[in-house]
Order: C-alpha cells, then sequence, then structure tokens
C-alpha cells in the first residue's frame, strides 16, 4: 500500500444526484477509476483541501451500494479476484437485489468506472437470464418487441431448438 | 427499501444502456443468446455483430474452467442421442450436456476439438476424399470446407490424414491434410493446409526428415502446434523404431522433428510410445510388455527437446485411462463402471464418480475443453 505523505489527500466527498454527502477514504475511493482519477488530479495541483466529487447521475441509495463494494474489495488486493471468500460476499451481496436495483448498480458502476463491479454484475444478470424465455427477458429489460409476428417466426424457426 | 420500483423503462436506449445490454448479452450461453435474438430488434443487431462475437469468444476463454473435460459417452441402448458431456476434471461432475444425433457419428469421425469447436470428416461414397466440417455443437451450426483440389487423378486415391489446429496469433483455424500416395504409406507426399481466414486450401511441399510419419496415430494439440508419431521405418535403431514425434507449428505453418530419449527396459526398447499433455507440457508414454514410463518434454531449446522421465504407470491403469491431468493425476475407469482418479505421486486411488449406467471404455473419447 502506498504510504500516505502529508502532501497527499486520505479522504474524499462525494455527492449523490440527491444532493446527499458521503465522506469516502482515499483507499475505497481508489476502487473507483472516476475517483480516483479526480483525486490525482487535485494531488497533481498540490491541493491540501478535501475535494468534493458531485455524481449527477448516482442517487443515494445506489452510492451507499457501490460504495459498500468498494469498501469489501478496497480489502483485497487487485489481483485477487479469485479469492473464494470474495467471491461468496460478491455473491450474497447481489442476492439481495432486483432487476430493478441490479439495473441501477451496473449503470453506476459504469459511470463510476468500477470494473469489476460491472463485470460482476453483468455475470450475475446474465446468469439469471440464461433459461428464461424471451417474453420475460423483455420484461425485465422493458423492451418494446419492434418485430412484426412473422419476422419474430423467422427467427425462431431458424434456431428452433434453442427455444424447446 | 430496495424493492420500491419496477425497472421504469428506456424511453430512448442510452449509449450506456446499449454498452450494459452488450457486456450482459456478451455473458450469456450460446443457446440463450440465440433466444435473445428474438427479443428486439436492436438485441438481434448486437448479437450478429463480427465485434460482438468476439469479445463472447474472449469471454469464453477466459472464464472457462480450465480443468474442464469433454467427454463423448456412447448412447443407451435404443437411443438415438450420442451425449456429449462437459465435465468437471476435478470431481468429473457434469457442467453441461449437448444431446447429438447419433447418426451424426456414424457417418462422420472427429478430427480435433479446440474451443468448443469440432472438426469432423465424412467419408463421400467412392471416394478417399472426405468432406470437412467445423461443427459448433452450442449453437448446433456446422460449415463444410471447400474440397481440396486435385491436380491428378492419382492423387484421388490418395490416403488422406487430417490435422486440426488453432492459431492463437491470427485467431485462425487450421486443418492440414496430408496426402499418402501409392505405396508411400508413411511418407506424405505433400500437404495442403487450411486457413479458415482465407477459406481457402494452400499445397505445400515437404522436404524428407529424420523419420516418417505415422498417419491415423494420436495427436495432441497444445499452444498452437500438433504433435504425432514419427517412425524410422527403415532401421530399427536402439531408440526403437518410434524415434521422433512430428510437430506442426499452426502460427507458422512450419513442421518439425523432435528426437525422443532412449526408453529402455533391460535392454529392451518399448515397443510403443504415443504423445499426451500433461498441465502445460508436452510427455510421452512408452509401453513395455508389463508396464509404461512416463517422460516429460521439460524444454525445447531450438530443436533440442530436454526429456525427463516421471514415473512408471500399470499398464492395466493406462488402457482404462480417460486423461492425464495438470497435478500428475490420471482419471480412469474404475470397477463398476465409475470414474477413479490416480495420482501418481502419492501413488493413491479415489473414487471420483459411481456412474449409474455401464460405459464401455473403448467408446468414451474425452478432450480438454
Amino acid at each position: 500500500m502506498a504510504s500516505s505523505s502529508s502532501s497527499s489527500l486520505s479522504r474524499v466527498v462525494v455527492k449523490s444526484s440527491d444532493n446527499n454527502l458521503f465522506v469516502v477514504n482515499k483507499k475505497v475511493a481508489s476502487q473507483s477509476q472516476l475517483l480516483k482519477q479526480c483525486i490525482d488530479n487535485m494531488e497533481e495541483k498540490g491541493t491540501n483541501d478535501v475535494i468534493l466529487i458531485p455524481l449527477s447521475n448516482v442517487t443515494s441509495n445506489i452510492l451507499t451500494l457501490v460504495l459498500e463494494y468498494c469498501e469489501k474489495h478496497a480489502d483485497f488486493a487487485d489481483d485477487d479476484n479469485n479469492n473464494q471468500e470474495l467471491k461468496q460476499w460478491d455473491h450474497e451481496f447481489l442476492k439481495k437485489f432486483d432487476y430493478a436495483t441490479l439495473n441501477s448498480l451496473t449503470m453506476a458502476a459504469d459511470y463510476m468506472v468500477t470494473k469489476s463491479l460491472l463485470n460482476l454484475c453483468c455475470q450475475f444478470i446474465a446468469d439469471s437470464i440464461k433459461d428464461l424465455t424471451v417474453q420475460q427477458i423483455r420484461q425485465i429489460f422493458d423492451i418494446k418487441n419492434d418485430f412484426t409476428p412473422q419476422e419474430e417466426a423467422d427467427i425462431k424457426n431458424e434456431n428452433a431448438w434453442a427455444f424447446r | 427499501m430496495m424493492k420500491q420500483r419496477k425497472l421504469k423503462g428506456y424511453p430512448h436506449t442510452l449509449p450506456t444502456e446499449l454498452t450494459i445490454h452488450t457486456a450482459i448479452l456478451s455473458k450469456l450461453p450460446g443457446k440463450s443468446l440465440l433466444r435473445c435474438r428474438c427479443v428486439s430488434r436492436l438485441w438481434c443487431s448486437i448479437i450478429d455483430d463480427s465485434q460482438f462475437v468476439s469479445i463472447h469468444f474472449q469471454n469464453f476463454q477466459n472464464n472457462r474452467v480450465r480443468s474442464s473435460l469433454l467427454v463423448l459417452e456412447p448412447p443407451e441402448i435404443c437411443d438415438t442421442k450420442q451425449i456429449c458431456i462437459i465435465r468437471n476434471s476435478e470431481n468429473f461432475r457434469k457442467m453441461s450436456t449437448i444431446k447429438i444425433d447419433v447418426t451424426l457419428f456414424e457417418h462422420h469421425r472427429i478430427v480435433g476439438y479446440i474451443n468448443g469447436l469440432f472438426c469432423m470428416k465424412r467419408y463421400v461414397l467412392g471416394s478417399q476424399i472426405s468432406k470437412i466440417f467445423l461443427w459448433n455443437p452450442s449453437i448446433r451450426k456446422a460449415m463444410e470446407l471447400p474440397l481440396i483440389q486435385m491436380l491428378d487423378p492419382n492423387e484421388l486415391r490418395s490416403d488422406i490424414d487430417y490435422t486440426f489446429g488453432y492459431d492463437h496469433v491470427k485467431n485462425d483455424y487450421k486443418v492440414v491434410a496430408s496426402f499418402y500416395i501409392g505405396n508411400e504409406l508413411y511418407n506424405p507426399t505433400f500437404i495442403e493446409i487450411f486457413s479458415l481466414i482465407t477459406f481457402s486450401w494452400k499445397r505445400v511441399n515437404i522436404s524428407e526428415g529424420p523419420c516418417q510419419w505415422i498417419k491415423d496415430g494420436p495427436k495432441i494439440f497444445l499452444n498452437g502446434v500438433v504433435y504425432w508419431r514419427g517412425i524410422d521405418a527403415l532401421e530399427v535403431t536402439p531408440k526403437g523404431k518410434f524415434s521422433h514425434f512430428v510437430s506442426f507449428d499452426v502460427v507458422n505453418d512450419s513442421f518439425n522433428y523432435i528426437e525422443l530419449p532412449d526408453c529402455k527396459h533391460e535392454n529392451v526398447c518399448a515397443y510403443e510410445r504415443f504423445p499426451i499433455i500433461l498441465g502445460e507440457l508436452v510427455a510421452l508414454i512408452a509401453n513395455f510388455q508389463s508396464y509404461s514410463q512416463m517422460w516429460v518434454m521439460e524444454e525445447l531449446k531450438g530443436e533440442v527437446p530436454l526429456w525427463s522421465k516421471r514415473c512408471r504407470i500399470n499398464l492395466q491403469l493406462l488402457y482404462k485411462c480417460l486423461c492425464f491431468k495438470n497435478d500428475g493425476e490420471i482419471l480412469y475407469t474404475g470397477e463398476k463402471a465409475g470414474v477413479n482418479s490416480f495420482n501418481i505421486r502419492n501413488q493413491k486411488t479415489k473414487v471420483l464418480q459411481r456412474v449409474t449406467r455401464f460405459i464401455r471404455f473403448s467408446r468414451v473419447s474425452t478432450w480438454r475443453v
């Protein structure tokens, strides 16, 4: 771990879209490339003030979850993604949420450039929809069917076995 | 608190959503993807995009369980489906199953299996030339390769031996066809190499090597190189007849010869030798009347191999062997058709799986996935 010299920041304040403030320790914040970039920029300028990072796309609910994930993962090394305990924790963490929350969390992970969380969410969603029907998948992602009945039937017939 | 609302719709698709949907789709198995093409026009175009295909393949490469095995089991009596099962080689548990019509295997033979792709040959009636297919069982799509152009009527009567390989540098699949014409049992007259990228065959002449090739024998594919046996048919040297492995480097289209070590037991040469994969290394099994030796090629300096003798193996075990594992374990079919593992280092046997139905040993084939 890099030791914090006197000129570097130890904490940042992150503001959610609904104007709640979160004080985040630097090591935890660094899990997000977006926050890390902000911190690095400020450190380069030699600022000693605590900086405020507004996240206009992330609500407090979701930000709380992203930070919970970052806090857990900050305790493990970068190459420790195969750690069984961490894997178990990740799974338990995501298991609690409905699709709406998972979706917002995925968007936040993408926006905050937290690659491992983004990857984890996408894999989790993929695993949970892989056996669903087309109709169920449309419902979950709220996608409108823009095929004509004939087109849809044609696509189905191309690989009829996959729909059995 | 979290479950306060249903996912509200996407009035129009934002770039972020497109990125995320693409990322989720890229982690789905092939069968689910085929269904997802039906969801909307946008999803269908994402899935059919060639860039998506390569991302999907990359994910498959990164996430596959390195220790998994593809096991081709014979169909049950009266069943018309052959069963392909992906099993975890640690515990032999089933990870996924693909059922295939038995008729496919009656008329086709497997040339090789790499990255979830089968290379198969199908005999054409009244001709020595086979049709070659690449077949992806997870999306059930097959592609027929173009026929090899024959320059001379003699060539139509040649014996052809096929080899399947993957070039990880150019992401290309290659098939090598070696032509044995007339009485030339061991020396191919010429080679044709097929590349999936160019979708064509290319004729290559080969110069004479220190040994001749054995066609239709066991072949292994490891890190871009295919290995098979070479034979010294003219002289019976102290090394015995099997003097070399012939190798084909799929990346550079080059052939090489690797000298085998002197495997002797009380001055008697091994009567058979064949290549196997041991973890990430090429190994050699040398059979004697009463037991087998396992040798490992520790490194290859230029053309000079460094072989080391690892252990002895009971011949009975070898006959029932399903595969050799990285950690020095041998999986074999045990009593009552179960699957056992034998650890070469500590000589311990473990029962991995009791199989309820009888599997005929000779008909089970395994590939590393």
